[in-house]
């Protein structure tokens, strides 16, 4: 059986049934999944949420089951990974770059086989308002969808895959938003061409799918590929309805949009609320006609929901192998990369080695620059240090440097097209901290405490139960 | 990040923020994500590009 979001939820059941939750009663999509969701997260929880009753964009009962934060917690990637939940740091980043470069060679299948194909609407019956499309954030402009976007290169015919907005803008026309990368390329070059650009989008599928349309591989990779080697299997695919054999779209997932460029158009989409926590302005963005749409026959709708964990996440994972790989190159006793939530899981790098020689931390800083333009202050620090524990590399950081010496300032380099705070447009600044002990000077001890006294005196040994209770620890 | 201004929508009074060089003084309409009224900025309730709007704008 092929891996599909399916696959994953049994497995998630199975291994992790403390992180998955449904809600049963009706909800609407505008406002109110988000609503819960974020309210979940004022608790610290970041369940995987479906919501088995949401109504649709005409506000009635849609029949279909909404999922959303399936990447908010980092132990739910890393059993779509395979691996244990215990292993949500730096392995399931490593096991992701290691599955990145295995690329696994999709299989066509027959429609008759796919379970994406069981309810075809074309003409007519296309109506993107059936959907329980989530509307997330006060000042959006209506509900997007925001999942992975699969298009071939109108030259080589080569997949591209990436997370894309789709403001819904009538029963089957949508605006999107694309940045100058591979997508852009394509819609750009079809449209020199006065021709539209076939796409799909692509509603619910295994977590390996989506996290494979977030490796930052070279235009010349095909991404279907990519996903394979994620999900360490084929993807199935299959012939598109609209577009037949022009675009391939994957055969188990949820729900899939068949959909076209409009060649020449620009309109008003937007505002939306981003990655980086603040709603992004109304922009000119391209018209999308939307020629099919096939499902499941009871399919879940996967909502991403931005601005919070389940997309940090879903971003940071796939760079953090990437990084550790290119810092390694450039400083071989590296030990973890981290991309915390705090900083969008984009803004902030913290690095930690084992330092051999003075300067290294800076050399390890900078190694981080080229790989994508979001990261704006990187932090290295020693591997005495959890990258993993904010706290930790905030203590380094106040105990370990001096601002006059430990901090360099890069001016003028290119840096993410959507950070608020940056001035230019493509043009920012960056700020390394080498918050590692000086290796040319005696340097102060770490307090600790004898280990066979930390043994000696666990708190379940000494303490009562009822205190125990009282306190949280429960072993 | 690109500059922006504030609109205030004429038919709701609905506010939100748009691209400055995609939209002012550009005869392009700009929709209202509330109400989903076109309009152009000549024809905004009202326009904020100094500063921040203060609340009871």
């Amino acid at each position: 059986m092929s891996k599909d979001l399916r696959s994953f939820l049994k497995k998630l059941e199975a291994e992790a049934p403390e992180l998955l939750v449904r809600v049963p009663g009706e909800v609407d999509p505008r406002f109110e999944i988000t609503a819960l969701l974020q309210n979940l997260e004022r608790e610290g929880q970041y369940p995987v949420v479906i919501f088995e009753q949401a109504k649709n964009l005409k506000g009635q009962p849609s029949g279909i089951q909404v999922i959303s934060n399936l990447f908010a917690d980092r132990r739910a990637i890393a059993l779509a990974l395979d691996l244990p939940k215990e292993k949500w740091r730096l392995e399931t980043s490593l096991e992701y770059q290691r599955r990145q470069s295995n690329l696994i060679k999709p299989q066509v299948i027959s429609r008759d086989e796919a379970p994406v194909k069981e309810v075809v609407k074309m003409g007519d019956e296309v109506d993107l308002h059936d959907l329980p499309v989530l509307t997330c954030h006060a000042m959006d402009a209506g509900a997007f969808l925001n999942d992975a976007v699969i298009a071939p290169d109108p030259d080589t015919g080569v997949y591209n895959a990436s997370h894309h907005r789709q403001q819904i803008k009538g029963q089957n026309i949508t605006g999107l938003a694309a940045s100058p990368r591979h997508l852009w390329s394509y819609m750009r070059r079809a449209e020199d061409r006065g021709e539209g650009l076939p796409m799909a989008h692509v509603l619910g599928h295994h977590p390996g799918f989506y996290l494979g349309a977030e490796a930052l591989v070279p235009m010349e990779t095909d991404e279907y590929e990519v996903m394979g080697g994620i999900l360490d299997e084929p993807l199935r695919l299959v012939p598109s309805e609209a577009f037949g054999d022009r675009l391939l779209v994957p055969a188990d997932a949820e729900i899939v949009i068949e959909q076209e460029v409009i060649p020449g158009t620009r309109e008003a989409e937007g505002p939306y609320g981003e990655w980086t926590g603040y709603f992004s302005p109304q922009t000119l963005n391209w018209m999308i006609k939307i020629r099919a749409i096939t499902h499941r026959r009871d399919p879940y709708y996967m909502g991403i929901f931005v601005g919070h964990p389940d997309s940090a996440h879903l971003g940071s994972i796939p760079k953090e192998g990437g990084l550790f790989q290119q810092i390694k190159n450039a400083v071989p006793t590296v030990q973890a990369v981290y991309l915390p939530w705090s900083g969008t899981c984009r803004l902030l790098c913290y690095v930690s080695i084992a330092q051999q020689a003075e300067g290294e931390a800076r050399v390890a800083a900078l190694a981080t620059l080229p790989l994508f333009d979001e990261i704006k202050y990187v932090v290295v620090v020693d591997d005495d240090i959890d990258v993993f524990d904010e706290r930790q590399v905030l203590w380094a950081v106040a105990t370990r440097t001096q601002p006059a010496e430990s901090v360099d300032i890069i001016r003028q380099v290119r840096g993410g097209t959507s950070d608020p705070s940056q001035m230019h447009p493509t043009q920012g600044s960056k700020m390394i901290i080498d918050a590692t002990r000086p290796l040319d000077r005696p340097f102060p001890v770490r307090l600790s405490i004898p280990q066979e006294a930390l043994q000696k005196m666990k708190p379940e040994a000494w303490l009562a139960a009822k205190d125990l209770t009282r306190l949280g620890i429960n072993r | 990040m690109v500059k922006l201004f504030w609109v205030k929508c004429p038919n709701c009074g609905g506010k939100f923020y748009v691209h400055t060089a995609e939209f002012r003084g550009q005869e392009r309409e700009m929709r209202c994500p509330f109400c989903s009224t076109f309009f152009k900025d000549v024809e905004a309730q009202a326009i904020w590009e100094e500063d921040e709007p203060p609340q009871d704008w």
